[in-house]
């Protein structure tokens, strides 16, 4: 991490939501994305990302939510919003906040569809676990632009998970860069 | 009296990035009312011309969903927590599975 920074410097949490920035995500909590989407397959799984956001979006955890829209068709998604509150008032509690949300597309890219643009939020990131048949899975990043209507792709970083926290790495703590699955 | 208002994400830059905003009003309409008064621009996100709240949007009141209540007349009273909720949803192309 970078020690010639004092924190007291860097806004993190709610009101400095860094939409340019790249995605901190540890591991761990790439292995459970990927683990939840192949649970899912050949059906599509989603859940809420807490965190924070400050130099870089950082997952502190992601929680998986049922998929309300599961039972009618495999290629769509929507979270219970009951679940959103309950993890807002958790994230609040612990210190984070709800940074975004994820969900699996089954042997499709990990890039937004049509039907992700049209249901998108600005605000929030968004990260697409693509599950492969075979096994194979990938994680990708975005963040949806209301004024262009467009998702941009956000780089996603690897973080140490036993000696970062998340209020370091948020704060601009160094990272390795990503490699997916 | 005060209600606590949970601003979503993409609400805030109508609330000038605040997450939480203490609205006054005795129903969910009037703290939605008030809200708009100090904040102009976040009713337009909330309701749609017709004058009713946009789908896409979930409002919750203490943990409970609006529509399980008795809507915008769901009555509020002090040191009650109003949440706003976009709905988050998505999924494949047309056809894909």
């Amino acid at each position: 991490m970078s020690a010639d920074r004092a924190p007291s410097e860097v806004h993190c949490g709610s009101g400095s939501r860094s939409e340019g920035g790249a995605v901190a995500l540890s591991p761990q909590c790439a292995r459970r994305l990927v683990e939840h989407a192949r649970r899912a397959y050949p059906r599509e799984c989603c859940g809420i990302l807490l965190g924070l956001t400050g130099e870089r979006t950082v997952v502190c955890e992601a929680q998986p939510a049922p998929n309300l829209r599961g039972g009618e068709a495999a290629d769509r998604y929507e979270i219970d919003p009951g679940e959103i509150v309950r993890a807002d008032r958790e994230a609040e509690d612990r210190g984070w906040e709800i940074v975004g949300f994820y969900h699996s597309h089954p042997d499709h890219p990990a890039a937004p569809s049509p039907v992700d643009l049209e249901h998108a939020w600005s605000g929030y990131l968004y990260l697409i676990v693509s599950a492969r048949r075979g096994g194979g899975a990938d994680i990708r990043a975005w963040v949806f632009d209301s004024q262009h209507s467009r998702f941009h792709e956000r780089p996603i970083e690897a973080r140490a998970e036993r000696d970062e926290t998340c209020r370091d790495l948020c704060a601009g703590g160094e990272t390795t860069r990503w490699r997916s699955t | 009296m005060a209600i606590n208002v949970r601003i979503p994400p993409p609400l805030r830059p109508a609330t000038d990035n605040q997450g939480q905003v203490a609205a006054r009003g005795a129903t969910l309409r009037e703290v939605l009312a008030d809200l708009e008064a100090r904040f102009p621009g976040v009713s337009e996100r909330l309701y749609d011309d017709g004058g009713a709240l946009r789908r896409f949007v979930n409002v919750y009141v203490n943990g409970e969903d609006i529509r399980h209540l008795q809507g915008e007349d769901t009555p509020l009273k002090d040191g009650d927590e109003v949440s706003i909720v976009p709905a988050i949803a998505g999924g494949q192309p047309e056809g894909s599975s």
